[in-house]
């Protein structure tokens, strides 16, 4: 038996929409990849204009923009509870809880419109930095909330990794392992230097699978990317495995870090709003466009998040690459599903919380032929 | 209506951003509505299942015949369609789109869906405020309103943007500086500057929320595709 992870999504085609265009459009546009991780693409559109251009944010636009992607983190992996919630945990618990999450990600959102100005596609996140900081009375206000919602998630956490709530499945998924090599570049930011970014190469999936593959098979709109010529898992695992030493290797291993992981960026953004000084600024002064070639590396949701941009002499974008976390996961994901029973196969990949706007195309996983 | 409205909630080629504000604002949805989405596992768009209201999202693929076909099976299956955020209404981000990426380089005509099947409400936004979907629905079921107006107005206006703003409203001479574009820009592509708004122009997205946001530009789409059946000007 094979396994294949095919995705349906049109591809809109960031990569050369914003040829000829200026830095300050890009951002917005990147953006728009996707509505789940808007700001991690965001960040990571930044950083990589900003070292194309040469400068960085200030101490406090940086602590403000990682305090924005870990915002961006906690909705994604809420809003991936309210999608695996009725799998792994028994129905009666199952849709009481799913509202719960709900309620607790719409106040996250009122954190994310506060800080970064809107709680999708948050605009506040520009070249140079974070175009406005919160006053002293707002972020007292901020911490306050953020605090209150690490101890109602705590509630939502002990039911999540309960044992005598799980599902059937969740019990399928703990026996199901996957060792494949695990890549980080930060716990809660993004490092382009403990990443080299051009050992990482793309692939059409009929080349990443060469042999008769089934015409639909063909037809997948992702493209699969490997580092030093390997599969990686990237995502909640890879980081805490790398940075905190978590090891597990089963799927409900990777849903656990998944679940921790909201924990320790909520403690960790109560942590950086304590030093953010309202008085000083976010955002780097006197900027101008210039050529050069600049890489920006981002912990998304799912894992490493790599944007590179070339600007040319007028200050436009030239060249423009995106490379997503999901396109690491698909080998991995699909070692994983080989390994499972049928019964749990269209749940493998959605444990590793593919990117929604490629995976909820997804349409067969597991034995060939219609589920 | 004694029994829920059945809602269907599907994005037919966007970024899941406006499906994730209707699904953020499914604890007011509970009451008024059996909501039926990929996120909630229960969606069903074979054509074997029919709905009162189907709120699709995104830009349709025109190189995709498989998009186009599951447009047009949602259509014939929902009694109401509501075009839903800016790509479905208007096309924002999508408008700039022109295909040969990698691997789908042949993706490059997108159109909103208001411009490729028969549309009942187009809602710009990017996306459209959580809290909107429950109000917006329940005025459907109660069939009227300003609102219900104004989006129907918009399916026939088809694209939006800062710059339509600019030339129906502030240049003539219509803009009173009340400020309503510039909060309710998505990307801040709007500054307040002696009074009046002006546009930021490589901010702008052409997501279209400023135009019907603005009290004088909401009224004219009414005037003009309405009242007026479509004579521009």
């Amino acid at each position: 038996m094979d396994s294949y992870f095919i995705t349906r999504a049109p591809v809109r085609g960031l990569e050369t929409l914003v040829r000829g265009k200026s830095p300050i459009f890009v951002i917005e546009a990147a953006m728009r990849i996707c509505g789940i991780c808007h700001a991690a693409h965001g960040i990571a559109s930044a950083e990589a204009i900003e070292d194309a251009v040469g400068v960085a944010p200030p101490a406090n636009g940086r602590l403000l923009r990682e305090v924005i992607g870990l915002l961006n983190r906690v909705q994604s992996h809420l809003l991936h509870l309210v999608l695996v919630v009725p799998d792994i945990v028994r129905e009666e618990f199952a849709s009481s809880l799913v509202l719960d999450v709900v309620k607790l990600l719409n106040r996250v959102n009122d954190v994310m419109a506060r800080i970064g100005g809107a709680p999708t596609h948050p605009p506040n996140i520009v070249v140079g930095g974070v175009s406005r900081a919160p006053s002293e009375a707002g972020l007292r206000e901020v911490v306050r909330k953020v605090k209150e919602i690490l101890k109602d998630y705590s509630r939502i956490k002990d039911v999540v990794l309960d044992e005598d709530r799980w599902s059937g499945k969740a019990f399928a998924l703990s026996k199901v392992s996957v060792n494949v090599e695990r890549l980080a570049t930060h716990p809660f930011y993004g490092d382009r230097f403990n990443i080299d970014v051009n050992d990482v190469v793309t692939l059409r999936y009929p080349r990443f699978r060469e042999g008769g593959l089934p015409e639909v098979v063909r037809a997948t709109t992702s493209l699969v990317a490997l580092y030093r010529g390997r599969a990686v898992e990237v995502g909640p695992r890879a980081r805490l495995d790398i940075y905190r030493g978590l090891v597990g290797s089963t799927l409900m291993d990777l849903q656990r870090a998944r679940v921790e992981e909201v924990s320790l960026a909520l403690t960790r953004i109560t942590e950086l709003l304590g030093r953010v000084s309202t008085g000083s600024s976010t955002r780097t002064s006197g900027l101008f466009f210039r050529r050069g070639a600049g890489v920006g590396v981002f912990e998304a949701p799912r894992g490493v998040l790599i944007h590179r941009v070339e600007v040319g002499d007028e200050g436009r974008v030239k060249g423009y690459r995106v490379i997503v976390p999901t396109m690491f996961n698909i080998p991995v994901m699909e070692a994983a599903a080989k390994g499972a029973p049928v019964s749990i196969a269209d749940l493998v990949p959605r444990v590793f919380d593919p990117c929604v706007p490629c995976s909820t195309h997804l349409i067969e996983v597991g034995e060939w032929g219609p589920r | 209506m004694g029994s829920k409205v059945r809602v269907l909630v599907h994005d037919i080629g966007g970024c899941e951003g406006c499906p994730v504000s209707v699904i953020r604002a499914l604890p007011e949805l509970v009451g008024i509505a059996d909501v039926h989405s990929r996120y909630l596992g229960n969606e069903d768009v074979s054509g074997g299942v029919t709905y009162d209201i189907s709120v699709v999202t995104g830009a349709v693929c025109i190189n995709e015949p498989d998009v186009v076909g599951r447009l047009k099976v949602i259509r014939e299956v929902s009694k109401v369609l509501i075009a839903y955020g800016s790509c479905a209404s208007v096309g924002g981000i999508t408008r700039f789109c022109r295909g040969g990426q990698e691997p789908r380089p042949e993706h490059r005509t997108y159109q909103p869906v208001t411009a490729v099947v028969r549309v009942d409400y187009a809602v710009p936004g990017c996306p459209p405020a959580p809290t909107f979907i429950a109000s917006l629905i329940k005025s459907i079921v109660k069939g009227g309103g300003y609102f219900l107006k104004l989006f129907s107005a918009v399916v026939k206006a088809r694209k939006l943007s800062g710059f339509d703003l600019l030339d129906d409203v502030v240049l003539p001479g219509l803009c009173v500086g009340c400020g309503a574009c510039i909060l309710s820009c998505p990307t801040g592509a709007l500054q307040m500057i002696d009074g009046k708004p002006d546009l930021v122009v490589e901010k702008c997205i052409r997501c279209g929320t400023c135009y019907v946001r603005c009290p004088r530009a909401s009224q004219l789409l009414i005037r003009r595709y309405i009242q007026l059946g479509g004579v521009k000007g």
